[in-house]
């Protein structure tokens, strides 16, 4: 029966982002995050929630669903909708990620070499530049975690520097990492560009 | 999927929010700044290099790029980018502000030799030159005045004067922070201007094809009566009758008119006086610092959504703001000195109403009271059911924060 499963919406503080979570396991103790429609060939639950449109990118933890969406259709519709995946996902009895999917990616401590290869030989020389360094803190499942620092911290472009130019590197190279997660605490950062310029 | 250029300058505050709207709106995304990008290389498609402070040397560049890489909306909406982006799109083809307008806005002298020339409200002006004797005789229009800088932004050297004495002292600070600040000059000379009495409100707006849509109208209920005047509490809706508030929006319509602005953001702020409203500044910009965070459309939609949505061509009617009141206080600078940090955050946030506070401040920046002002050192957000509720609870968080200082 899945007209009883409860499912709850929470909105994240990236207005972009929204987390669901669900009241049984939808994949336990494991998680796996899915940046595109194409990555998630091998997971029933993903696929059918890259259906909805404007969804962009899922994460799967245990019992919860956090969602990425672009576009203009509201959360509360795009809510609606991702209700409707998750217990048309749980009727079929499917599992959330194929089992054979987790030997697509490489081991944690690959991973975590070549992420680090690629800080230090296409973002960090070129970062330093500017008195900034990208530190790799860490790779759990196929998220990465980093952390700005030296002039990037706190520095009013360091989004972009992150989005449009950190992000695509590792993510071209290693189309299998999923969320790259900033980690830096901006607010006690000793650069930051929307200082005013005086002469 | 279509490309939006954003130009954003590297001093913006505006960065995170631009971003999360342009993946909202699901665009392939272009930055461009006034410094190299350290990470360019990475993304070649993803960076531009452009001059803002000569926006016609803009054009070049992007023509180039767009060879490449070809451009479908641009959206630049701080005041140091605003006549770079209106050059830009017109090169593009896109829909765009005169860059002429745009000039003419961003000059506070030129802009009020226009509006008073098309007969719009705005305060009695005289243009004056630092050097000279004149700089500091008393206007023909008396006491009390205003002097003004002709191109800062925020109440920057903004100072009211009383009496011929008072005009000798605030004429000579305000040559000070001029001769110090990046891109201004002591050759532009400054304005002197009547002082207008009454409450101020601010409006935000969007004009398409030369209409102005009245997105927000602002109260700014802390007396604004000098000698500085320095931002603290916006507040929405307004608390002025309906009928005001049209007058006010007319005015402003009046006022971009008169400017010949057709394209894009508008920020405004007028008084209200028995006689009407009085344009105090017009701007083809969004509202400034982070203070666009107070603003929610339709199901959510952030100010940067309909602007960016405008950009693109969406010309669909516009969302209306949220029902809820709202207000976002710009943190005073009392007392200026090296930040040590800001204590009371947590406490801050757990005011009723209090949705979040930022700290934009870091930690060894020198902060300065008004009128040499900036920047301010955090911004406070609260919602309520009413304006009345929004502005306690702006009060009693503010009342819970500290700026703690180097040097006591």
């Amino acid at each position: 029966m899945t007209d009883d499963v409860k499912i709850s919406g929470e909105p994240m503080n990236v207005p972009t982002m929204c987390r669901f979570t669900v009241d049984r396991p939808l994949y336990p103790d494991q998680s796996f995050h899915f940046g595109s429609s194409e990555a998630a060939e091998m997971s029933p639950l993903a696929k059918r929630l890259f259906a909805i449109e404007g969804v962009a990118a899922v994460l799967i933890t245990d019992n919860r669903l956090t969602v990425t969406k672009h576009g203009p259709t509201p959360w509360p519709e795009v809510g609606q909708q991702v209700g409707a995946a998750i217990r048309e996902h749980l009727a079929t009895g499917e599992p959330a990620v194929e089992a054979s999917l987790r030997e697509t990616i490489p081991p944690v401590d690959v991973l975590r070499d070549r992420v680090q290869g690629i800080l230090d030989r296409e973002v960090n020389p070129s970062v330093a530049s500017h008195g900034g360094v990208v530190r790799l803190l860490d790779v759990q499942e196929n998220m990465v975690y980093v952390q700005m620092g030296g002039g990037c911290q706190g520095c009013g472009m360091a989004d972009v520097t992150l989005k449009q130019g950190v992000e695509i590197a590792i993510r071209s190279e290693i189309p299998q990492v999923g969320e790259i997660m900033d980690t830096t605490d901006h607010a006690s950062g000793n650069n930051p560009y929307y200082a005013p310029s005086k002469k | 999927m279509p490309r939006l250029l954003l130009m954003l300058p590297t001093r913006t505050y505006r960065t995170p929010a631009l971003l999360a709207a342009a993946a909202r709106c699901g665009v392939e995304l272009t930055v461009a700044s006034e410094e190299d990008s350290s990470v360019a290389h990475l993304n070649p498609a993803g960076f531009l290099t452009l001059p803002f402070s000569s926006p016609d040397a803009c054009a070049g560049p992007v023509r180039e790029f767009h060879e490449d890489y070809p451009i479908d909306a641009v959206v630049g909406i701080d005041d140091t980018v605003v006549e770079a982006t209106a050059v830009v799109a017109r090169e593009l083809g896109l829909p765009h502000n005169n860059p002429a307008a745009v000039a003419v806005a961003g000059d506070k002298r030129r802009a009020r030799e226009q509006l008073s020339a098309d007969g719009v409200a705005c305060p009695g002006f005289e243009w004056r030159r630092f050097e000279g004797p004149e700089r500091a005789t008393t206007p023909v229009f008396g006491f009390p005045a205003v002097v003004k800088p002709l191109s800062l932004s925020a109440s920057r050297g903004v100072i009211r004067v009383d009496d011929p004495a008072e005009m000798m002292e605030a004429v000579s600070r305000l040559e000070s922070i001029v001769a110090g600040e990046s891109g201004s000059s002591i050759e532009e000379g400054f304005l002197v201007e009547s002082f207008v009495s009454g409450p101020e409100v601010a409006i935000e707006g969007l004009l398409r094809d030369g209409q102005l849509e009245v997105l927000a109208v602002f109260d700014k209920p802390e007396p604004l009566e000098g000698p500085y005047f320095e931002e603290t509490i916006y507040l929405t809706p307004s608390r002025l009758s309906a009928e005001c508030q049209e007058e006010v929006g007319e005015m402003c319509r009046e006022a971009c008119a008169s400017l010949g602005l057709t394209e894009g953001a508008v920020h405004a702020e007028l008084r209200v006086t028995e006689s009407g409203p009085v344009v105090i500044e017009i701007n083809p910009r969004a509202i400034g610092g982070l203070c666009s965070d107070v603003l929610r459309f339709g199901t959510g939609l952030r100010l940067e959504d309909i602007l960016l949505h405008h950009a693109l061509g969406d010309r669909a009617p516009l969302p209306e703001r949220v029902e809820s009141a709202a207000g976002v206080m710009m943190l005073p600078v009392e007392k200026g000195g090296t930040l040590l940090r800001v204590d009371g955050v947590e406490m801050a946030e757990e005011v009723a109403g209090v949705e979040r506070v930022a700290i934009t401040a870091h930690p060894g920046q020198q902060l300065l009271p008004w009128p040499e002002g900036g920047p301010y050192p955090g911004f406070v957000f609260a919602r309520g059911e009413t304006a009345d509720e929004v502005e306690r609870a702006l009060h009693t968080a503010h009342r819970e924060l500290t700026l703690v200082f180097k040097d006591g």
